[in-house]
């Protein structure tokens, strides 16, 4: 039974009280969270449709209801992007003065020069904040995002990177952030995954799904790729051709019939009841899913805007494309990553490197924002983009820029966020964040406040210790809504 | 890695070197310290801010001297209420006003200077500024700090898993014609208290189809169910339990709960998740293990310190694999913090499996709700100060190694010259790489590296395992780089080398094992603790045992791990055996008499039968330790024999919905490993071959010997939530997804076993086609078709309107064996 002292200090149990949350903890809630269905309908095999876990409440009142993470996946500049140092230009060339203590690299040179951002930058806006010339559209929606140019974590390579701006930790075994939002606040489509990955190649980021695994939760929390070019948007969605409709119905008649008779035996079994509903639920995925992906829907002017007519972009800008169809249907956690397979990393050449990248995102993203804010589901989507780490105002290899896991700049747009801010600062030369510091646990908790999750409160008991998702630190960040 | 050893020997001016790994000193771990929250239900930010930032300053660098024990110019600095009255100056803080309290000053070193051996950093100050300014918040949940040298009082030691275990009597009752070993008379009592009654013993044939699943992990085929419907002694049971217990298949299923436990995967983990060649040595031993019945005190003493006990034998090097099992990142530079987390990871995955506690929590902080302290984590902790790892060694027995060795010198004298020849002609590309690895390093590290390698400490010994091991493991060959006329000599001497390949001793498997450092052990300290603290020395958590452990001094090895060993399995220790025993309980009945079987604590759940919960530990310690006469107890009790379905379900069911007191037998999914199995068995496809190098997801051998992999799972076993190899697991999730459903109904997987299903029955020439859908039924679920299924699979397999007949009937029988294996009777096991 439940000690007392977990009583006493609110620490959720799941073998006590049957309540929503413990029962999803218990039986593996989230993605089509069937027993809970049984146990709030008393019978699943009878007429009436059960409840959805959409109804999980959030702590406070959200201002965001979705978010969509764009994931410069390798680390992209913020020294040539959205965090401008005169003195780096003028320094360049020179080692990193003593004044500031070196870091441990990635890649271990020690004494590099600083390397010059030869960047023309120019203030945008009405706010007037301050973007390069390689991300000329983005820079067009400054008013709308806040910049955050002192963030910082951990991890000085890619693999513990990417794992902590995922999971707030860069060892792995920590559930995504995904995962928790699955877990503390439901799907709002049963029809289809709640958390949801795509990918700008046929790869995988650093770390392979484990990014969007559901650590020590059930599985059923975990991240769902799906794909917007393949004939399966989703794994296994459909049978091979030679199995036709009518054959693949009578299979699942059958296969309703000895599942209820069995179940008949064991009635006292939800579970079993459950897998049932589980057979249901994949049929009518067959439907939703396939639509859900399909643009042929999408105006041509549309279409143009993500350009999707154009080599360079189109691959991102479908994704992109793709998520804000998904936020639509109620999908409630997006990530897309650019340069998938640490393609962002320019230990060299970064002058070749990163326009490429840069264009490549560039006008889908942006135009992310504006359709999103011209159907009036900006100020509830949040959109999020950013690397697991920035670069350093050293060179490595004579033109190419190192891991700066120390001070980098990420932004959000929507949900809330009040655009047109910059929100804290690196040092002269952008190698240390040293105002308004924002560690990833600050991001996340940042976020999980704009989907009216309190990080404190959400927590999951695992081994007898209730787990928390920013790790029982983390701080939502108010003025990104002040 | 042998081959580059000597390589590297031959380049450097280091002194010798040997890929062995160390541990790491203690720093201030960024990415892990200050998991310090209130569990409470408000948080406001000042209450986070005095969790985080302020408590574990007072905690560790104030109380010690103004704190319950001592109060130094009279001043506490442990409670709010005491801050406020102040000691001997005055009041120590003015709430709102940081720049009229006197404990600023003091951390400012402004006239005081405290703490006196070294000042907080400015961040800390400025927390402590932020804090009083804001009006010193104080949450209510822990009024008083407990300070670090407060130790575990009375009241922590009276919790119950900290008791020394009891022999309980047997309960008897006067009406009992149901139970057929103490088991049950333990487990009738607690019914009898309820108010309710057990099952009937469940039908045989379902019996025998629960007994395979149980001890083999995969199902029985319809001649092995005959065989035991036919067999007419009447200890017919016991001979089933007998021949299960010795068949190999046994070991493969039970090792597979050890494996979770300790997150067994056979990858580096991290970016480039590189396969472990080797690890499956591991896997292998802990099979044997099972197999052969070794006693569980051997199982631990051989996984913690099979390396160091006097017991020859080659598994002993392969079972402290377990301190192998972690993850590993092959290009992490920062290599003192790399290491630091690989021991704490060893640390917490030792409570979690041998303890039964978790651990983790003290890393940081006092746990919050057991009495386990601090200074606890870092005793357990100092027993792995002295650990390296080792990748040179192989799998021998002492005797089997001299032989090696003496055969090894004899080649190796008779080729010395050309060996040198063509060590002249490497060393130059091998020094440019090794230079260029050690370059990248901290300087700190390449310190420790530049230690001549017979005085290094073990810190440094573990550093230079770490730089070694990158010079060996990242980047390209340097002798790619060969200039042509040296490729050519060097062609030359090879030829000529090879000629002595015949006084070549036979190679010996490669493993991953592990030594412990000769020379001096560095200290084990308390990260953020100030650098002058006394060093921690191993001992075990001071709720069992408060004496530290010293068997010679404190920084020599002295064996450290065979001491955890041994106190781990000392028949006196509390928790051990009540773990253990209650892990192979959960394992038969899907739920441990402890439910939360890695958390004896105050946060997991107390034992629904605690008399009976003693009572199999010390008959266990009294059998030897022997799992297999644990299992024979257990599959004899007519508790295990319980059918699932109870005559009175609907008046029991509210009693103990879940049943808590075991009056059913329960219903289970078959695990990810059991679901790929049988459907082989199914099918006939399965290749039974056991043990040896694993093997890649498309297989035909059983789900125990496919490769794991951290980052990426196969479809199957991921879908039906197998263990991740991260973390300890005790017990699987039972997830139920549309995502399952669709690999079930669609996948490649089922759909070509369902044909190979249909083919072998087609090939057995049923007579009819009843007789088809039977031998179908008892192939795939284990018994015979209730008439009305029968008559539905007859109407599926009959009804068609497709021209092609034959090719449609085909389709329809590999349809019914599909739906076979994908029904919940098969997935189910009760």
């Amino acid at each position: 039974m439940t000690s007392r002292l977990c009583h006493t200090f609110g620490v959720p149990h799941f073998s006590a009280a049957r309540s929503r949350r413990d029962f999803l903890q218990n039986c593996g809630g989230g993605f089509g969270a069937l027993a809970l269905n049984y146990l709030l309908s008393q019978d699943v095999l009878g007429a009436a449709r059960p409840a959805t876990i959409s109804t999980q409440k959030p702590h406070f009142a959200p201002t965001a209801k979705s978010v969509i993470w764009l994931f410069m996946e390798g680390g992209p500049s913020h020294l040539d992007t959205l965090d401008p140092k005169p003195l780096l230009n003028k320094l360049a060339g020179k080692p990193l003065p003593a004044t500031f203590s070196e870091p441990i690299t990635a890649m271990g040179e020690k004494g590099s020069p600083l390397l010059a951002a030869p960047r023309t930058w120019r203030q945008h806006g009405q706010s007037g904040l301050w973007a390069s010339e390689w991300i000329p559209h983005i820079a067009q929606c400054l008013d709308d995002i806040a910049v955050i140019r002192s963030c910082w974590t951990n991890g000085i390579n890619h693999s513990g990177g990417v794992c902590q701006m995922n999971t707030c930790l860069d060892v792995a075994g920590r559930p995504s952030l995904g995962a928790w939002v699955n877990y503390g606040l439901g799907s709002a489509n049963d029809n289809l995954p709640s958390f949801v990955v795509m990918c700008d190649n046929k790869g995988n980021p650093v770390n392979g799904p484990r990014n969007w695994s559901a650590g020590f939760m059930p599985a059923s929390h975990q991240g769902v790729r799906i794909s917007g070019t393949d004939t399966q948007p989703i794994a296994n969605l459909h049978p091979p051709v030679s199995i036709d409709d009518q054959r693949q119905e009578n299979k699942l008649a059958l296969l309703n019939r000895f599942n209820r008779r069995h179940y008949e035996q064991h009635r006292q079994q939800s579970e079993l009841a459950a897998r049932i509903e589980s057979f249901e639920l994949a049929f009518r995925m067959q439907a939703e899913a396939p639509e859900a992906v399909d643009l042929a829907n999408e105006s041509a002017e549309t279409q143009e805007l993500y350009g999707l007519n154009d080599e360079t972009t189109a691959s991102f800008g479908r994704n992109c494309l793709l998520a804000r169809r998904l936020v639509e249907r109620g999908v409630r956690f997006i990530q897309l990553y650019s340069g998938t397979g640490s393609k962002w990393d320019s230990h060299s050449a970064i002058e070749k490197n990163h326009p490429a990248l840069c264009r490549s995102m560039d006008r889908p993203v942006a135009a992310l924002l504006a359709d999103l804010k011209q159907r009036g589901m900006l100020h509830e989507t949040l959109v999020v983009w950013g690397g697991e780490f920035g670069r350093t105002p050293m060179s490595e290899k004579g033109d190419g820029r190192d891991h700066n896991p120390t001070g980098f700049t990420i932004w959000m747009a929507g949900g809330g966020v009040r655009g047109g801010q910059v929100i804290g600062a690196t040092d002269e030369l952008g190698l240390y964040a040293i105002e308004d510091k924002m560690h990833v646990r600050d991001i996340h908790a940042s976020i999980l406040g704009l989907l009216g999750l309190d990080n404190m409160a959400l927590t999951f008991n695992h081994k007898g210790r209730p787990e928390r998702p920013t790790i029982n630190e983390g701080t939502f960040n108010r003025q990104l809504v002040s | 890695m042998s081959r580059y050893n000597s390589r590297l020997n031959a380049v450097t001016t280091r002194g010798p070197i040997r890929l062995e790994l160390a541990m790491a000193c203690l720093l201030i771990a960024t990415a892990l310290t200050g998991h310090v929250s209130q569990v409470g239900a408000q948080q406001s930010d000042d209450g986070r801010l005095f969790e985080t930032h302020i408590r574990p300053v007072l905690v560790e660098r104030c109380v010690k001297c103004h704190g319950q024990s001592k109060h130094e110019s009279n001043l506490r600095l442990d409670s709010r209420e005491a801050m406020l009255k102040g000691g001997d100056s005055g009041a120590s803080i003015v709430t709102g006003s940081p720049e009229k309290s006197l404990l600023l000053d003091a951390i400012r070193h402004n006239g005081l200077e405290m703490p006196p051996n070294e000042q907080l950093p400015d961040e800390t100050i400025g927390h402590f500024s932020k804090w009083i300014a804001g009006g010193a918040a104080w949450p209510q949940a822990q009024a008083q700090l407990r300070s670090v040298e407060v130790s575990v009082t009375d009241k922590d030691r009276q919790w119950w898993a900290f008791q020394p275990l009891r022999r309980p009597t047997v309960p008897s009752s006067d009406h009992d014609d149901w139970s057929a070993n103490p088991i049950d008379r333990f487990v009738l009592k607690r019914l009898q208290d309820a108010g309710i009654t057990p099952s009937p013993q469940a039908d045989k044939t379902k019996l025998v189809r629960r007994i395979y699943l149980d001890l083999l992990g995969l199902p029985p085929t319809p001649e092995q169910i005959d065989a035991f419907l036919s067999d007419q002694r009447p200890d017919a049971w016991e001979h089933l339990v007998e021949q299960l217990l010795a068949d190999p298949g046994y070991g493969e299923h039970w090792a597979r709960f050890w494996l979770d436990l300790v997150r067994y995967a056979e990858s580096d983990g991290w970016k480039a998740d590189d396969y472990r060649p080797h690890a499956w040595q591991y896997r292998d031993y802990v099979v044997r293990a099972f197999n052969e019945d070794v006693s569980y005190a051997d199982f631990v003493r051989q996984q913690l310190a099979g390396d160091q006990l006097s017991s020859d034998s080659a598994g002993n090097l392969a079972a402290v694999g377990f301190l192998r099992l972690g993850i590993y990142e092959y290009n992490q530079r920062n290599a003192k913090q790399h290491w630091k987390d690989i021991v704490d990871e060893i640390t917490d995955v030792t409570g979690d499996v041998f303890l039964g506690m978790g651990m983790a929590c003290a890393r940081c902080h006092d746990h919050k709700f057991d009495p386990i302290l601090r200074r606890d984590y870092y005793r357990l902790r100092a027993f792995f100060e002295p650990l390296l790892w080792r990748d040179d060694q192989v799998l021998t027995t002492r005797s089997q190694r001299v032989e090696f060795e003496r055969q090894q010198q004899i080649w190796l004298d008779a080729t010395r010259e050309i060996r040198e020849q063509i060590d002249a002609i490497q060393q130059p590309y091998m020094q440019r790489k090794a230079d260029q690895t050690v370059d990248k390093f901290p300087l700190e590290i390449q310190a420790a590296y530049a230690v001549a390698a017979e005085q290094r400490s073990s810190w440094q010994q573990q550093m230079a395992y770490l730089v070694e091991r990158q010079f060996v493991e990242e980047g390209s060959d340097p002798l790619a780089k060969l200039k042509d006329d040296d490729k050519d000599k060097l062609r030359g001497l090879e030829r000529a080398l090879k000629e002595f390949d015949h006084l070549k001793p036979n190679p010996y498997p490669p493993l991953m094992t592990v030594a412990d450092h000769t020379g001096h052990i560095s200290p084990t300290t308390i990260p953020d603790l100030p650098e002058d603290s006394d060093p921690i020395a191993p001992g075990y958590p001071c709720v069992l045992d408060e004496l530290p452990i010293h068997r010679g001094d404190a920084t020599s090895s002295g064996r450290r791990r065979q001491d955890l060993a041994e106190w781990i399995v000392s028949p006196d220790n509390p928790l051990t055996t009540r773990v253990i025993v209650n892990r192979v309980w959960q394992q038969h009945f899907d739920r441990g008499l402890v439910a939360t079987p890695n958390d004896f604590g105050r946060l997991g759940e107390i034992p629904s039968h605690p008399d009976l919960l003693d009572w199999l530990a010390t008959e266990f310690i009294a059998r030897g330790w022997s799992f297999k006469e644990l299992h024979r107890m257990i599959l004899t009790s007519s508790t295990w024999r319980q059918s699932a379905q109870h005559p009175q379900a609907v008046e029991t069911e509210p009693v103990d919905p879940e049943n808590r007191w075991l009056w059913r037998a329960p219903v289970r999914r078959m695990t990810a490993e059991q679901v790929n199995d049988a459907v082989l068995v199914a099918s006939g496809q399965l290749d039974r071959t056991v043990g040896g190098p694993s093997v890649d997801g498309d297989s035909r051998r059983r789900a125990l010997y496919i490769k794991r992999y951290r980052n990426t799972k196969p479809e199957l076993l991921e879908q039906f939530d197998v263990a991740n190899g991260l973390k300890s697991v005790p017990q699987r999730d039972r997830t139920t997804t549309p995502t399952q459903s669709l690999l079930m109904l669609n996948g490649s997987f089922l759909l070509s076993q369902a044909a190979h299903l249909a083919d072998r029955i087609d090939g057995e020439n049923c007579p009819s086609i009843e007789q088809w859908i039977t031998r179908a039924f008892w192939i795939a679920w284990g018994r015979e078709p209730a008439s009305d299924d029968l008559q539905a699979a007859v109407q599926y397999l009959q009804t068609t309107s497709d021209a092609n007949v034959d090719a449609s009937q085909r389709e329809k029988r590999v349809d019914l064996c599909h739906v076979l294996l994908t029904a919940n009777e098969f997935l189910y096991v009760d």
